[in-house]
């Protein structure tokens, strides 16, 4: 009887409300919820976050990004091709709720968001284990972890699921089963399938494309340093020019693995930090700034210790898990101080300021929004 | 066919625009030119010495030296500068410089397209004379040059590109071809390098591959002197003595070079096994195949004088003490040499008359029936005009997804007002979009004024203002 109502309730409020105004990715909270009900009502957004996408003409969110292929006017280091992004802000919004909610974890306790945490860019530390990769401009990424075993989101996104160490389900079946258990996801879900199959169980596809919708909505070419290679010559300073002119040089080969506009080749590599041996996905550097400690086992607290890291030629590791030694490029490189301190200035312009991803107050299981810490 | 060479050069990379003319003088820097000039400008730089790393982030940017009797512009790093110049506008032409005492590169263009290095003299870098790299429509030519410590000319990850003309010597490689494709190596003197050409398929690069790589009408003589490459770089362990080397790379063809008086080899064509603790990458295919020795001179490959023993010693050491003894040394302290020399890996392997030349390991060659190419390419350029470029309907488009999108949405406010109170406001008067933009004033009160964006040009502005007035 309950849910019967709950549906009814929800029902109405997913009617689209013309004078939707407020704050971008903010969803409503019914005031008037019974508290046997547990979960308030949800209304997905119909606006695209504040995550680096647009709306287009159509209600899609795209990437804003300059470094179109052929773009001859821009002078990324690499044209990105020009992908078929064009996200549904309701799912984005459905797999944003997801993200931060602990019912995906067995014991209810542990969201994405405990290891991906948004005021670092989605990354985490996580001492004794590898540090969790933060989440920008995954849309482009055709790797995941960080030794790139996986090669889809679907793929990635069972492993945390299960595996015993994180949110330890038993399997993604029983996931589901929760979710389906759950009135306010049922209908969420439901807000966004064709009307024929509105009354359909979740499934496993629908879960992995809400979650994947809202990775893909973590883009940013929109920090300083893309401000000044558009021609904004005020965007950065002379110690960041500097720094940047540092970075592309093969002085340090920095650009080499960390090619622009990604500041990642994508590749899986050795450079031998500190912790473990083996290969590893080189991580894109933007919003880095944001995303201490670093290396896959956060072996470092600061850029200028990664920095120094590198000028002072890299680790040796000749046990890599692909069979690599460290890479080629990877040797002293014998910059002054005041170069290393260049260098850090630049990795600074890579933050994006205005990237704002909004955490919701509340989940629609009523369980307690992560990051719990 | 020098005649025929300038006029394709000339119509492929003619950019139809109002080009403004600079001139540099001694004392001046040439960066501040660059930092004021428009795309389609031509620097113009007087004979004298400049002391600079040069960036050039804008489209169709000519660098041209003056020679006046004699006197070339020098741009020298006093062994103190990391680049003499970086380059990632696309159509970028430098000429007439002569370059050197770089710690790092002499000059490099970095995802650039349509770019020309010619008439250079690259001397004493660090790590390559003239670099282009993940660029298609390439022309590098008329350009020398010697006493660097990697590849005199490198051609990183490229499509379609030319080198012709060029002499490199005294180099650890003269040429060097690496994760490339559609590249044409024609009419080069390359002599008294480590190793003359390299053709290279390298592990643990985006880039996976090699192929479509013609080296032909070369005089590949003498490279015979000790390897002073970098520890720890791959080129430190390329063997002297070696005419060519192919590692790795497929369908690459030599017809009508000289090649001569290289003291190991003529042409190695190996598999990345040949070389001392090379990387394993799972996506590399680590064998030559399909590589072609059409009819070519090869005269006195593999015969070793004393001073080639000397160098060859030198060598020995120098790897045992960076590297290790190299594994799976069958070849011995001192590899018996010849004019081809494989080994004994790849597939679809030909040699033209291979009972003319002194052999080694290669018998799992077959004979090339042909003595050259039927049709052979007269470039591997492409028409410019294929290239995709950004018209002007598509420049407003851009350029509002890549910088107005982040503040404006359609239909409602997000930093800035919806378009839709924008195309009210400046209805039928894109000029006025144009104008604010460019000096912006604030307009209401709690929220942030619009940043200035005269940077973006006239003509991109006035490209996305009349984008902003028809979108629905």
């Amino acid at each position: 009887m309950d849910i019967i109502k709950t549906m009814a309730i929800s029902d109405l409020a997913l009617k689209p409300k013309k004078n939707a105004a407020g704050t971008l990715g903010l969803f409503f909270f019914a005031a008037h919820v019974s508290p046997s009900l547990a979960s308030p009502q949800f209304i997905l957004s119909k606006k695209c976050p504040a995550t680096g996408v647009y709306q287009d003409h159509e209600g899609y969110c795209r990437p804003i990004q300059p470094y179109q292929k052929g773009n001859s006017r821009y002078h990324g280091l690499w044209k990105l091709d020009e992908k078929n992004l064009a996200l549904r802000p309701e799912e984005i919004d459905l797999g944003r709720l997801l993200f931060f909610d602990p019912i995906l974890s067995n014991d209810q306790k542990m969201s994405c968001s405990t290891c991906h945490d948004p005021s670092k860019a989605f990354s985490g530390n996580r001492p004794g284990l590898r540090n969790s990769p933060g989440l920008i401009n995954l849309a482009y990424n055709p790797k995941f972890f960080w030794d790139g075993r996986a090669s889809s989101a679907a793929e990635q996104i069972s492993a945390p699921l299960t595996s015993s160490i994180e949110m330890a389900n038993p399997s993604v079946e029983a996931v589901l089963k929760r979710l389906n258990a759950a009135p306010s996801y049922r209908q969420l879900f439901a807000s966004i399938r064709p009307v024929a199959l509105k009354n359909s169980e979740i499934t496993w596809s629908e879960l992995v494309g809400a979650l994947d919708s809202f990775q893909k909505s973590l883009v940013t070419f929109t920090a300083p340093y893309d401000r000044y290679i558009l021609g904004d010559v005020t965007a950065l300073d002379a110690a960041q020019i500097r720094g940047l002119t540092l970075f592309r040089s093969f002085a340090t080969r920095c650009a080499e693995c960390h090619t622009p506009p990604l500041f990642t080749n994508h590749e899986i590599l050795t450079v031998g930090a500190p912790g473990e041996s083996g290969a590893f996905k080189v991580p894109t550097l933007r919003q880095i700034a944001k995303t201490a400690p670093y290396m896959h086992r956060g072996a470092f607290h600061s850029l200028a210790d990664v920095v120094k890291f590198y000028n002072d030629g890299g680790g040796r590791s000749d046990q890599g898990i692909s069979g690599t030694s460290t890479h080629w490029h990877v040797r002293p490189i014998g910059l002054s101080k005041g170069e290393e301190a260049d260098l850090v200035a630049f990795l600074h312009t890579l933050t994006d300021d205005s990237w704002r991803p909004e955490i919701p107050a509340h989940v629609p299981s009523g369980l307690a929004p992560g990051p719990s810490n | 066919m020098k005649c025929l060479a300038v006029a394709v050069s000339c119509l492929i990379f003619s950019a139809p625009i109002m080009a403004a003319e600079h001139r540099v003088r001694p004392g001046e820097k040439i960066q501040d030119t660059i930092t004021m000039a428009s795309p389609g400008d031509v620097i113009l730089i007087t004979p004298g010495t400049y002391h600079e790393s040069i960036i050039v982030d804008k489209a169709n940017i000519t660098l041209r030296g003056i020679i006046d009797a004699g006197q070339w512009p020098t741009l020298d790093g006093q062994g103190k500068l990391n680049d003499g110049i970086i380059a990632s506008g696309s159509g970028f032409i430098v000429e007439s410089l002569h370059i050197k005492n770089y710690k790092a590169n002499g000059v490099t263009t970095q995802a650039a397209d349509n770019v020309v290095m010619r008439h250079l003299i690259v001397e004493k870098t660090g790590i390559y004379g003239i670099y282009p790299t993940l660029g298609r429509n390439i022309v590098v030519e008329d350009n020398v040059t010697f006493g660097i410590a990697d590849a005199g000319i490198y051609i990183g990850m490229c499509q379609h590109t030319d080198v012709r003309r060029n002499e490199a010597y005294d180099n650890v490689a003269g040429i060097e071809a690496e994760n490339s494709h559609d590249v044409l190596i024609e009419n080069n003197y390359v002599y008294r390098n480590t190793s003359g050409i390299l053709v290279f398929t390298l592990p643990e690069l985006p880039k996976k591959t090699s192929g479509n790589i013609i080296v032909r009408n070369n005089l590949i003589s003498n490279n015979n002197i000790m390897n002073f490459g970098a520890k720890g770089a791959i080129v430190a362990s390329v063997p002297p003595g070696s005419g060519v080397i192919v590692l790795a790379a497929d369908d690459v063809i030599f017809e009508n070079n000289i090649i001569r008086d290289n003291s190991l080899a003529g042409v190695i064509i190996a598999h990345h096994g040949a070389i001392p603790h090379m990387a394993k990458d799972p996506q590399v295919e680590p064998n030559p195949d399909r590589v072609k020795v059409l009819k070519n001179l090869f005269y006195r490959n593999g015969t070793k004088n004393f001073s080639d023993l000397v160098v060859w010693t030198r060598y020995l050491i120098k790897q045992i003490i960076s590297t290790g003894i190299p594994e799976g040394a069958d070849e011995g302290v001192i590899p018996r040499g010849g004019d081809v020399v494989g080994t004994k890996s790849g597939s679809d392997l030909c040699i033209y008359q291979p009972e003319s030349l002194k052999l080694r390991d290669t018998e799992h060659f077959g004979r090339c029936q042909e003595e050259a190419q039927a049709n052979p390419p007269r470039t591997m350029l492409v028409e410019a005009s294929k290239l995709p470029e950004v018209s002007s309907k598509n420049l407003g488009e851009q350029t509002y997804a890549a910088i107005c999108a982040g503040c404006h949405a359609v239909n409602y406010q997000l930093i800035g007002p919806p378009v839709k109170e924008i195309q009210a406001k400046y209805k039928d008067n894109p000029q006025g979009i144009v104008n604010f933009a460019k000096a912006p004033v604030k307009v209401r009160s709690g929220f942030p004024q619009m940043p200035p964006q005269a940077y973006l040009g006239d003509e991109k502005l006035k490209a996305v203002a009349e984008y902003i007035l028809q979108m629905k």
